[in-house]
C-alpha cells in the first residue's frame, strides 16, 4: 500500500526567464517527498490549470519576479473558480513586496514565499497548508 | 544557573570570519609583501593599461553616472530620464522591458502582463521620438539596452529619430548593448533560444556593427554583458574569462567579414558587474584591462593603441542585494561603486537599495546617484588615477586572476569558442554549478550574508517606498499598440514585411539593418518586423 | 458544471437514488450557491458511477481522478477499473525507451503531434523515477511537450515509478486501461529506461521505439545482453551530431546477430526531436511494425503474453498487501528478525510460517 503523495505543479507564467528560483525549489520538493510536475517558462495560467486538471494535483506553485503577481494571482483564483478547481492550493513565490502579501492572501493565495525563504522555513509551511 | 538569561557577546570567544577565501575562492594570505609581488608596472595611459586607459583618469573627466531606467510608456520613462538628469545623471541608460526583449509587442497574449513591468515597453519609431521628447540625442550619451536582432529595430528608431531632430550622426554618442548571448544568461540557455533563431540574431548582430562602424564614429557598436554573466552565481574568473571570449568570438566573427580590426575595436566595450569582495574586483577589473589589451595586440595584430585600451560600463551587482533589511543594500551599493571607483571604469550605475522589491522610485534613484557624488566629491578617492597600484594584495590577485582566466579562456578556446559552447549547453551547466553552489554556501553559512544568515531580524517589519506602476498602464500600453498597427497606411508596412520575410528566406547574406530601418519607416511595429524574420525560418514561438 | 456532469447528476436522482448514493464517506453534495459548491465538486466525493461514467465520455477531470486512486493503490481504483474493463480496449500503445537525456520527450511530442495531425485521440503516460531517498520525483518530460499541450483531443499524465522497478510504474497497466476507456486509439507510454529495467515496457506496449543518442559504444555493448530483443524501432536522435553514422553501423551489426528468419527485423531510423527531421520515418516504421503485427496475427499473442503478466502483477500485489497487513504491521515482523539473529529460527521458516498465518499457505505444511 503506497502512501498517498502530493503532487504539485510547478510553473512560470508569461514572459519573465528567471527559472533560477523555481528550479532550486523544486528539488527541495522532490527532496521532500512530493511529486513535482515541472512545467518550465513561458506557460499561460490556462495552460497551467489544464495541466493540474490533467495530473490532479493538490497544489500550484507559481514564482514571479518581475511585480506581475498580483495581476496573476487574480487570473489563478478567477480561474481556480471557473474551472471548478478551488480546492487546489495556491502558492505563490518570488520577488512579492511584503506589503503586497496581505493583499495576495486576501485575494485567495494560500501561502506566499518571499526571497531569502530557506528550505526547512518553505517545506514545513507547504506541509502545512498543502498536507 | 539564573533564571534570567544574561546577555553578553561574542567578545570573549572573539568574533572570526567564516573563512579567509575571495568569492571565487582564492585564499587571502595573513598579509602581502614584496615577496609576493614585485614586478615593473606600467604608468595609466601605457600598454598594457593595467593602472587605467588614461593617464589622468578622473582628474581628466569624473565616470559617468549612468543610471539605468526605464518603465511603463514611453511617456513615464521619459519623466523619470528627466528627473536623473536634473539630479545630476550624466549619462542615460534605456532599458526595455521583457517583452520587447523578446521582439513582442504589448498585445501578445503571452507578453500582455509583463509589458512595461521592468523596463519600457517600445514598439514603434513613435515610442522612440516620446522617450526622448525634449532630451537632445547630441548633448547627452545613451545607453540602450537590447540584444539583437530587435537592437536592429531600436538602433533604426534612434537613428530616425536623430534625422527628424536633424541632428547628423557624426555627433551621436552612445552605445547599443547589441550581445547576442549575455543579455539574457540570467535566465537559462532555452530562453535565449526560443524567441528567434540564434544564429541568424548573431548575424544580425554583425549586420549592426557593420553597419555603424563606418557611419557613426562616436557609437559603440557593442557592449558585452559581463554582468548578467555574473549574475547568474559565477565568479570573477568566470565572468573575466567568459566575457573575453566571447568578444573574441565576435571580433573575428567582424574580421570574417572583412573588417579591419582597428576600424571597429575601440567601439566595443564591456558591461560589467562590481561585487562586494572590494579587493578582488578592483584585481578583476584591473586583470580584465590587461587581457583586453594583450589580447588585442597579441592575437588581433591591433595597431592602434585605442583599439587595445578596454572601456567598461559597470553596474553593482545586485545578487548580495537581500530584501531583509533593505537599508543595508545602501551600504553593499557603496562598497560595490568604491570597487569600480577604485578600479577605474567609465561609467557606473549603482544599484538601488529596493533592488530586491521592485524598480527603484524616484528616491532611491537619486540616493544611487548620490552615492556616487559622494565618493566623487567627498571621500577623495578620484585624485588620483589607480590608487591601489603597487598595492601588494591588489597586484598579486591581478596577477591570479589574469592567470586563471588565460587559463579558462584556452579551454574555451579548445572546446571551439563561447558562441559554440554556449549553444552546446557547457556554459549552462556551469552556470546551474555555480547556481546551486550560491544556494548552498547561503544554508550551510559559508557565505555569509547579513540579515539573510547570520544577524537576522526576527521581527523584520521593511518600511521603505516601493514603486508602484500606474494602474491602468498596461491596459493603455495595449490599447497604443492595437490602435497604432489598425489606423496606419497598410500598403508601406505590407511591402516592408514582405521584404524582409524575402531576404530573409532568399537571401541571408544581405545586411538587414537597412530593410529593418525600412519597415520601422514604414510604421511597422517591433514584433511585426520580427515575426516576418521568423516565419521565414519555419520558427515558432511560444504561445 | 459541464453540461456532461450535469446530466451524469441529474439521471442519478430521476433513477431514484438518493442524492447521498453519490458519495463516498459522509460528505453531502450540497446543493446551495456560492463557496459551499467547493465541496461538491471536490474529487474526493465522486462516486465509482460518476467516475465509470465520465471516464467514458472522455471527461479528463473522472480520469484524472481515477489515474490518482490506481496510484494510491486504493480499493475503489481496482472496483473501478474491473468495471471498465468490459469496455473493450482498442488502443495501440506505443512505448518509448532510452537513456535519460536521449531526447524521448522531445520525440514523443512530435509523434503525438503527427498523430492529432491525423485526427487520432492521443493519450501519453510520462513515467520518471521516484527517489529511493526521499519519496519524492522530479516529473518534467511535460515541460518539452509544450507545443501540443491545450489540444482537446490530448491527455498527458505524469507518473513517480514509486519504488516500482522495470522503467514502468504499477500504475501503468491501470492508466492504459482508463485512457482506452476514455477512447484514446493511441497511447505513447515514455519510460524510465536504463539497461536490464526496460524489459516490463514488453508486458504493455505493442511497438517499443527505443532511443539511442550518437556515440553511447558502452551502452549499445550493454544491449548484447538480451535486451535487444525489446527494440522493435531504433530512432537514433540528435542525429545532426558526430557519430550517428557509426551508431548505426553498430545497430545494424548487432541487429544481424540477433534477428531470426521469419521475425520482425528492427528498424532504424535518423532523428532530430527539435526540429522534426525523420519523424515521418519514424511514423512510418510504427504503421509499418503495426501492420507486421496485424498480418501474423500476433496482436493475439501479445495480449496473451500480457494478460499472464497481468495475473502474475496482480497476484504478487494481491499476496504482498495481505502479508503488509498482517506480518510487517506493527513491528512483528522485527521480533522475527531478531530470532534470526540469534540463531533460533532460519529465514525460510519465518517465511512460511508468515505465509501460514496470513492464511496463503496450508496449516499443515
Amino acid at each position: 500500500m503506497t502512501m498517498t503523495k502530493k503532487k504539485i505543479i510547478l510553473a512560470k507564467v508569461g514572459l519573465d526567464g528567471h527559472d533560477n528560483g523555481i528550479r532550486i525549489v523544486s528539488k527541495w520538493l522532490m527532496d521532500g517527498g512530493y511529486e513535482v510536475v515541472y512545467t518550465g517558462l513561458y506557460n499561460t495560467p490556462e495552460r497551467v490549470l489544464q495541466i493540474a486538471l490533467e495530473e490532479n494535483a493538490d497544489a500550484i506553485g507559481v514564482s514571479f519576479l518581475g511585480g506581475e503577481h498580483v495581476a496573476y494571482a487574480r487570473r489563478f483564483v478567477t480561474l481556480l473558480k471557473e474551472k471548478e478547481m478551488a480546492h487546489l492550493k495556491l502558492i505563490i513565490g518570488g520577488v512579492i513586496p511584503p506589503v503586497d502579501v496581505a493583499e495576495l492572501n486576501r485575494i485567495g493565495v494560500h501561502a506566499v514565499f518571499t526571497p531569502g525563504t530557506r528550505r526547512d522555513a518553505l517545506l514545513s509551511k507547504l506541509k502545512e497548508t498543502v498536507c | 544557573m539564573s533564571s534570567k538569561a544574561e546577555v553578553g557577546s561574542t567578545y570573549l570567544e572573539g568574533e572570526r570570519l567564516p573563512n579567509f577565501k575571495s568569492l571565487s575562492g582564492i585564499d587571502y594570505k595573513e598579509y602581502y609583501t614584496k615577496a609576493d609581488w614585485n614586478k615593473e608596472l606600467a604608468d595609466p595611459g601605457q600598454y598594457p593599461y593595467t593602472r587605467g586607459i588614461h593617464r589622468d583618469m578622473y582628474r581628466g573627466r569624473l565616470w559617468t553616472r549612468r543610471q539605468q531606467s526605464g518603465f511603463g510608456s514611453p511617456e513615464e520613462s521619459n519623466k523619470r530620464l528627466k528627473y536623473l538628469l536634473a539630479v545630476g545623471e550624466t549619462g542615460i541608460n534605456m532599458d526595455v522591458d521583457v517583452a520587447t526583449k523578446y521582439g513582442l509587442d504589448a498585445d501578445y497574449p503571452l507578453a500582455q502582463a509583463d509589458a512595461g513591468l521592468q523596463g519600457t515597453s517600445m514598439s514603434t519609431y513613435e515610442d522612440m521620438r516620446a522617450l526622448y521628447d525634449g532630451i537632445a540625442p547630441d548633448k547627452v550619451s545613451s545607453t540602450l539596452i537590447i540584444q539583437p536582432p530587435f537592437s536592429a529595430v531600436t538602433m533604426a528608431q534612434y537613428l530616425l529619430l536623430a534625422n527628424e531632430r536633424g541632428v547628423p550622426w557624426e555627433k551621436l554618442i552612445g552605445t547599443i548593448m547589441n550581445c547576442s548571448v549575455t543579455q539574457n544568461v540570467g535566465p537559462t540557455l532555452q530562453s535565449n533560444m526560443a524567441w528567434f533563431p540564434f544564429d541568424l540574431s548573431v548575424k544580425i548582430g554583425y549586420d549592426i556593427m557593420e553597419y555603424i562602424t563606418p557611419r557613426i564614429p562616436r557609437w559603440n557598436i557593442l557592449n558585452i554583458n559581463a554582468y548578467n554573466m555574473r549574475e547568474t552565481g559565477v565568479d570573477a574568473v568566470q565572468e573575466a574569462a567568459f566575457s573575453m571570449a566571447l568578444v573574441s568570438d565576435y571580433i573575428k566573427g567582424l574580421v570574417r567579414r572583412g573588417l579591419d580590426v582597428d576600424s571597429f575595436a575601440h567601439r566595443m566595450a564591456f558591461f560589467s558587474c562590481a561585487h562586494i569582495d572590494l579587493f578582488e574586483e578592483v584585481a578583476k577589473l584591473r586583470a580584465m584591462r590587461r587581457i583586453w589589451a594583450r589580447m588585442l595586440k597579441e592575437k588581433f595584430h591591433a595597431k592602434n593603441p585605442r583599439s587595445m585600451t578596454w572601456r567598461t560600463a559597470i553596474q553593482t551587482a545586485a545578487l548580495p542585494l537581500t530584501a531583509q533589511q533593505p537599508l543595508n543594500n545602501i551600504v553593499r551599493a557603496t562598497i560595490q561603486t568604491l570597487a569600480a571607483v577604485l578600479a577605474g571604469t567609465q561609467s557606473i550605475h549603482t544599484t538601488g537599495y529596493d533592488e530586491a522589491y521592485s524598480l527603484p522610485t524616484e528616491e532611491s534613484h537619486k540616493l544611487s546617484v548620490r552615492t556616487q557624488q559622494i565618493i566623487a566629491y567627498e571621500s577623495r578617492v578620484a585624485c588620483s588615477s589607480d590608487p591601489l597600484g603597487g598595492c601588494y594584495l591588489v597586484e598579486r590577485l591581478t596577477d591570479e586572476i589574469e592567470e586563471r582566466a588565460w587559463d579558462l579562456m584556452k579551454v574555451i578556446e579548445e572546446k571551439g569558442g563561447f558562441l559554440q559552447v554556449y549553444k552546446d549547453g557547457w556554459v549552462e551547466e556551469r552556470i546551474n554549478e555555480a547556481r546551486y553552489k550560491y544556494g548552498d554556501g547561503i544554508e550551510s553559512g559559508d557565505l555569509t550574508v547579513v540579515g539573510v544568515n547570520k544577524f537576522v531580524d526576527e521581527e523584520d517589519d521593511v518600511n521603505i517606498n516601493i514603486f508602484r506602476h500606474a494602474e491602468d498602464m498596461q491596459a493603455k500600453r495595449i490599447e497604443y499598440v492595437q490602435n497604432y498597427k489598425k489606423t496606419r497606411d497598410q500598403e508601406p508596412v505590407k511591402r516592408s514585411l514582405q521584404k524582409l520575410y524575402d531576404l530573409t528566406k532568399n537571401k541571408p547574406e544581405t545586411n538587414m539593418f537597412e530593410p529593418i530601418m525600412e519597415a520601422v519607416k514604414a510604421k511597422a511595429t517591433l514584433q511585426e518586423i520580427c515575426d516576418a524574420m521568423r516565419q521565414a525560418c519555419n520558427f515558432e514561438i511560444p504561445r | 458544471m459541464s453540461p456532461g456532469e450535469r446530466r451524469v447528476l441529474g439521471k442519478q436522482r430521476s433513477e431514484g437514488h438518493a442524492v447521498d448514493s453519490c458519495l463516498v464517506g459522509k460528505k453531502k453534495i450540497i446543493q446551495s450557491v456560492g463557496d459551499s459548491m467547493v465541496e461538491a465538486y471536490l474529487p474526493m466525493n465522486y462516486s465509482d458511477d460518476y467516475i465509470i461514467t465520465g471516464v467514458r465520455q472522455g471527461d479528463k477531470r473522472c480520469a484524472s481522478v481515477l489515474m490518482s486512486l490506481i496510484e494510491d493503490e486504493s480499493d475503489r481504483a481496482e472496483a473501478c477499473l474491473r468495471r471498465l474493463r468490459t469496455v473493450a480496449g482498442t488502443s495501440y500503445v506505443l512505448g518509448i525507451t532510452g537513456w535519460p537525456g536521449v531526447g524521448k520527450s522531445t520525440v514523443i511530442s512530435k509523434i503525438a503531434r503527427s498523430f492529432l495531425g491525423e485526427s487520432k485521440n492521443v493519450g501519453i503516460i510520462a513515467i520518471d523515477p521516484t527517489s529511493p531517498f526521499s519519496g519524492g520525483s522530479l516529473l518534467g518530460d511535460r515541460e518539452r511537450m509544450k507545443e501540443i499541450d491545450g489540444d482537446e483531443r490530448l491527455f498527458i499524465r505524469s507518473a513517480a515509478t514509486r519504488g516500482h522497478t522495470g522503467g514502468i510504474c504499477y500504475a501503468t497497466r491501470g492508466f492504459i486501461a482508463v485512457m482506452e476507456a476514455m477512447g484514446k486509439e493511441i497511447i505513447i507510454l515514455e519510460t524510465v529506461g536504463v539497461g536490464q529495467n526496460q524489459v516490463s515496457v514488453i508486458q504493455v506496449a505493442d511497438t517499443i521505439v527505443l532511443v539511442l543518442i550518437p556515440g553511447m559504444g558502452d551502452y549499445l555493448q550493454s544491449l548484447k545482453a538480451g535486451v535487444l530483443e525489446i527494440g522493435d524501432i531504433y530512432a537514433v536522435n540528435k542525429s545532426d551530431r558526430e557519430g550517428t553514422s557509426q551508431t548505426i553501423a553498430d545497430l545494424e551489426c548487432l541487429i544481424s546477430l540477433n534477428c531470426h528468419e521469419n521475425e520482425w527485423k528492427p528498424a532504424i531510423v535518423r532523428t532530430i526531436g527539435t526540429t522534426g527531421c525523420g519523424i515521418e520515418d519514424l511514423m512510418e516504421a510504427v504503421r509499418q511494425h503495426r501492420q507486421y503485427l496485424c498480418e501474423h496475427n500476433l496482436i493475439l499473442s501479445k495480449r496473451e503474453t500480457q494478460i499472464k503478466s497481468e495475473i502474475m502483477e496482480i497476484i504478487k500485489s494481491r499476496i504482498i498487501n495481505r502479508i503488509t497487513r498482517t506480518a510487517f504491521l506493527n513491528g512483528t515482523i522485527d521480533k522475527y528478525v531478531s530470532d534470526v539473529c540469534a540463531g533460533s529460527i532460519d529465514t525460510y521458516e519465518v517465511a512460511d510460517e508468515i505465509l501460514r498465518q496470513s492464511g496463503i499457505l496450508k496449516l499443515d505444511r
